[in-house]
């Protein structure tokens, strides 16, 4: 039996139902703009790669960030029974591995067991923008509580958000003062990622410049709403790495708010591991597509229908939606509809598959 | 009594009243283990002595070792063999080069041929039985061949010994070594039975103090002082009886056996030991092939330095090192379990956590009464932020229900501990768990209308996994108790009413259902049946 590793060092331990692996690489780009630090591998999450970090952690090490899934009912506390963090994140409560989850509720309880289970005195983030992360119950937590977000009444609250062609500009309030921000990554949703960030920075004495410096040198693996300026003015945003209802809404507002191009496409793939929410969580994508201007839709696989069916309902134009059931026929059709000055959003869960769709556009169009 | 002594802190509130006494070894060993979260379970075996007896596994994925008392199975049935005999003992000893007192087992018993047998040894001499155990049958300083042989008549036709060994007595005191390995953990001596007189007390008096003192013991808890012959015979010797009264400070010696069993004093000796010596203990264990670890008994002058080893015990009791009278324990279930696992050496899970501690009366009532064959403890609780709780509550809400609320929240939030009933209308709760949860907990509690004055407080003592109910009455209760009050306390009145009202219950809902068969359709259909057998009868 292992015992639990207790680091006298800041020990961030991230969670949430999605943007753990953003918001641990943006952490650990700032922090270690400052402090030598350890960060969890790629989306390394569940507890046996928890194990490992202690094996790899040492003497040199400041400070510790890790990813930790909280995705079934134990798992937090066998998480933090492997390593304590003293700083703990809830990114969001939603409805990644649904599956497993009866509700809601259930899914707030789990993750709720990063704050049941870190240190009691430690500081724990939350967003202040998700609605389901009001159902983390912190009544009897007796540590700091900071939440971020784009809301009023955030602790740490970006304001003036705008896009340039790399990524995301925005104000945040540091000791008083609005401070420029930029992170390279796209959507609102990267943004609030971020705050969680600068909170965790500047609550461990990271100065404004410091933070600015870390958060430029950001970089995300591609496939999680990466940007490429192709052949041809074509744009391509990759995110066929995860999705979620949430998610994939923002990549849409991306697609349609935030790139500056003459035609604009969407390609939307099944999102996977939502359980009894499948159907109604598709059908939230689809409802939500009347709110873009998209001059085509393409959706692939079988519980994307749901998609196809609601925007239709919620009247969303006819000719402009395209099912696929077959990739060699939807990679063809995607070529032909893929001009030059062309944007296109390419959303999925990575079960999907729809890296090969990716994968083909770049061997034709990479500069 | 005021002996100084350290005892393990481990062991404070953790070692229940079940587990005292002979039980110690077995458990404080499966403590050991256990909260270095190693598994353990309990099995009963059939003693061709008539009896169960516990033996039981530690084990973790990749090891398992199984235990009798304190040999583990892992010791040769050889090195059993050899050291339940003496003669055999001395003799593989002897070879090896390590000091034994001269002696041999006594080929006859007849008069001229053991004037023969001992004709190379000098007086005085120490008889006793090949195989005996306990320090019964030990006789020590014989000074003449006729004391030699009425005692060996005393073994043969009172005690039923026939192998008799005789070897020469070594001045000294005696010690008992604990060896793992290559090491003698600990080591103490025996103070031979006795009292220290107050210039006041009478011997028996003082013996009585000395008992209630010994009770009190987890290690000495069951080895009261018997007055017998024997203690009469020893004052006799020194012109006392139990109606003297010695004077202050005075050591009265009340047996000549030093056995803690038989009333000695264990006192840690483990510093008196020489280099030489601890040597010698651990070349005598490695003498015996496959013997690994051993209890030492030796005669040891510490003036001279002088020593010989006497025998090695395969599963001695290890009470004496945890509990001496005098001095240091010295902690001889870690030596064991970091001995056999050592790669859980120095991981505690304690260290973070309450101080949880297991139950023993599973083995006392249930396996040594064959109720089950085979019971596997739960693994000791670890997550981080687990603390622990004394609360307690008034609430004259009926009994029965009130058990079931707390055991349910307990099982719902994983709680250990208990609740006791303390008096009429007042409880008590010791429980760890997460911190948030108990907190929630006590909150809960204090909503409940039917439930009043609720406290709590932060709790170092030791809590013991999974969830009982007790029945607790207050210390002056139990003097009173003790009294000899006869009549029932207010609560136990309480009780009996209770289950009174149940069984009335239970009884007229079986009623109910006797006149429901009755009025059933097969029952009246069977009725010419039932008449028609009645008359067979008849």
């Amino acid at each position: 039996m292992q015992t639990t590793l207790y680091l006298n060092i800041p020990t961030i331990g991230i969670t949430g139902s999605f943007g753990k692996t953003t918001v641990k690489e943006i952490t650990a780009a700032i922090l270690s703009v400052k402090y030598e630090t350890y960060k969890s591998p790629k989306n390394f999450n569940l507890v046996d790669q928890t194990k490992k970090h202690v094996k790899n952690i040492n003497d040199e090490h400041e400070v510790v960030v890790i990813e930790m899934a909280m995705s079934k009912k134990n798992r937090g506390k066998r998480q933090c029974t492997v390593i304590q963090p003293n700083i703990g994140v809830i990114t969001a409560v939603g409805h990644a591995h649904f599956e497993r989850f009866s509700s809601i509720k259930d899914v707030a309880l789990s993750k709720s067991e990063m704050m049941k289970y870190m240190k009691p005195e430690g500081t724990l983030y939350l967003s202040n923008d998700d609605e389901n992360s009001k159902l983390v119950d912190t009544q009897y937590f007796p540590g700091e509580i900071i939440k971020v977000g784009l809301s009023e009444g955030s602790d740490y609250r970006a304001t003036n958000i705008r896009f340039n062609k790399k990524g995301m500009e925005f104000e945040v309030v540091l000791n008083g003062k609005s401070e420029a921000m930029f992170v390279p990554l796209l959507g609102e949703h990267s943004v609030v990622n971020s705050l969680f960030a600068i909170g965790i920075a500047d609550k461990l004495g990271l100065t404004p410049d410091e933070i600015r410096e870390g958060l430029g040198r950001v970089e995300l693996p591609r496939g999680r709403l990466t940007l490429d300026y192709l052949e041809g003015n074509r744009t391509l945003i990759d995110d066929s790495y995860n999705a979620n209802p949430v998610s994939m809404v923002s990549g849409l507002k991306v697609l349609n708010e935030y790139i500056d191009s003459p035609n604009k496409i969407a390609l939307l793939g099944d999102m996977a591991e939502m359980g009894s929410y499948t159907r109604e969580g598709h059908e939230k994508v689809g409802k939500s597509l009347i709110d873009f201007t998209l001059d085509k839709v393409f959706l692939y696989g079988d519980s994307s229908k749901w998609i196809l069916k609601k925007a239709e309902e919620t009247g969303f134009p006819k000719e402009k939606l395209f099912h696929f059931d077959d990739i060699e026929s939807l990679i063809e059709e995607i070529e032909k509809s893929y001009s030059a000055d062309t944007a296109l959003l390419v959303k999925a869960s990575r079960a999907t598959k729809l890296d090969q769709v990716v994968k083909h556009l770049l061997s034709k169009y990479s500069i | 009594m005021n002996y100084e002594h350290n005892w393990l802190p481990e062991l404070e509130g953790t070692v229940p009243k079940e587990a005292y006494g002979y039980a110690l070894s077995n458990y404080t060993i499966a403590y050991e283990a256990w909260r270095r979260g190693l598994s353990i379970t309990f099995e009963n075996l059939y003693h061709n002595k008539g009896m169960y007896y516990p033996i039981y596994s530690i084990y973790n994925n990749d090891n398992k070792v199984q235990f009798t008392h304190t040999r583990p199975h892992l010791v040769s049935k050889d090195a059993v063999d050899i050291c339940v005999n003496k003669q055999r003992t001395r003799e593989t000893l002897d070879a090896h080069n390590v000091p034994v007192p001269k002696g041999r087992l006594l080929k006859s018993l007849a008069f001229d041929q053991v004037k023969k047998q001992i004709s190379d040894l000098s007086f005085p001499l120490v008889i006793k039985p090949l195989a005996g155990a306990g320090g019964r049958g030990v006789i020590t300083g014989i000074d003449s061949f006729d004391e030699l042989m009425e005692n060996i008549q005393y073994l043969t036709e009172k005690l039923n010994y026939h192998q008799i060994i005789v070897e020469e007595y070594i001045t000294g005191e005696d010690y008992r070594a604990f060896v793992i390995g290559d090491k003698v953990v600990g080591a103490f001596r025996r103070l031979p039975p006795h009292v220290i007189g107050d210039g006041k007390s009478t011997i028996r008096e003082l013996l009585k103090k000395k008992n209630k003192f010994r009770v009190n013991i987890p290690g000495t808890y069951d080895m009261k002082v018997l007055i017998n012959e024997e203690i009469k015979r020893e004052l006799n010797k020194q012109n006392l009886t139990l109606k003297s009264i010695p004077e202050k400070d005075q050591f009265v010696r009340l047996k000549t056996k030093n056995n803690v069993s038989s009333g000695g004093d264990p006192i840690d000796a483990t510093h008196e030991l020489s280099e030489d010596l601890k040597e010698n203990l651990v070349k005598a264990v490695q003498a015996i092939p496959g013997l690994i670890q051993g209890g030492v008994d030796v005669i040891y002058d510490k003036e001279s330095g002088r020593y010989a080893i006497l025998e090695i015990n395969t599963k001695p009791s290890i009470r004496n090192h945890l509990y001496p009278i005098k001095g240091n324990a010295h902690e001889i279930p870690k030596s064991i379990i970091d001995y056999y696992f050592p790669e859980t050496k120095g991981k505690y899970l304690s260290e973070t956590t309450p101080k949880y501690y297991f139950d023993y009366s599973f083995v006392k009532e249930y396996l040594q009464n064959n109720r089950l064959k085979k019971f596997t403890l739960p693994t000791h609780p670890y997550e981080p932020n687990l603390i622990s709780k004394l609360i307690t509550f008034q609430s004259d809400h009926e009994l029965a229900k009130l058990k079931q609320m707390i055991r349910t929240n307990f099982h719902k939030l994983k709680f250990n501990g208990e609740m006791n009933l303390i008096s009429t209308d007042q409880y008590e709760i010791i429980l760890a768990g997460n911190y948030q949860d108990v907190e929630q907990f006590i909150d809960f509690l204090k909503s409940k209308k039917f439930i009043s004055n609720v406290q709590n407080e932060h709790y170092q003592g030791g809590v013991r996994v999974g969830y009982s109910f007790n029945y607790k009455p207050s210390e002056e209760e139990t003097v009173t108790d003790a009294e000899g009050t006869s009549s029932l306390s207010p609560i136990e009145e309480k009780d009996i009413l209770a289950s009174i009202e149940e069984k009335d219950k239970r009884i007229k809902e079986l009623e109910n259902e006797i006149i429901q068969l009755k009025n059933s359709k097969s029952w009246t259909v069977t009725a010419p049946l039932r008449k028609l057998s009645k008359k067979l009868n008849k």
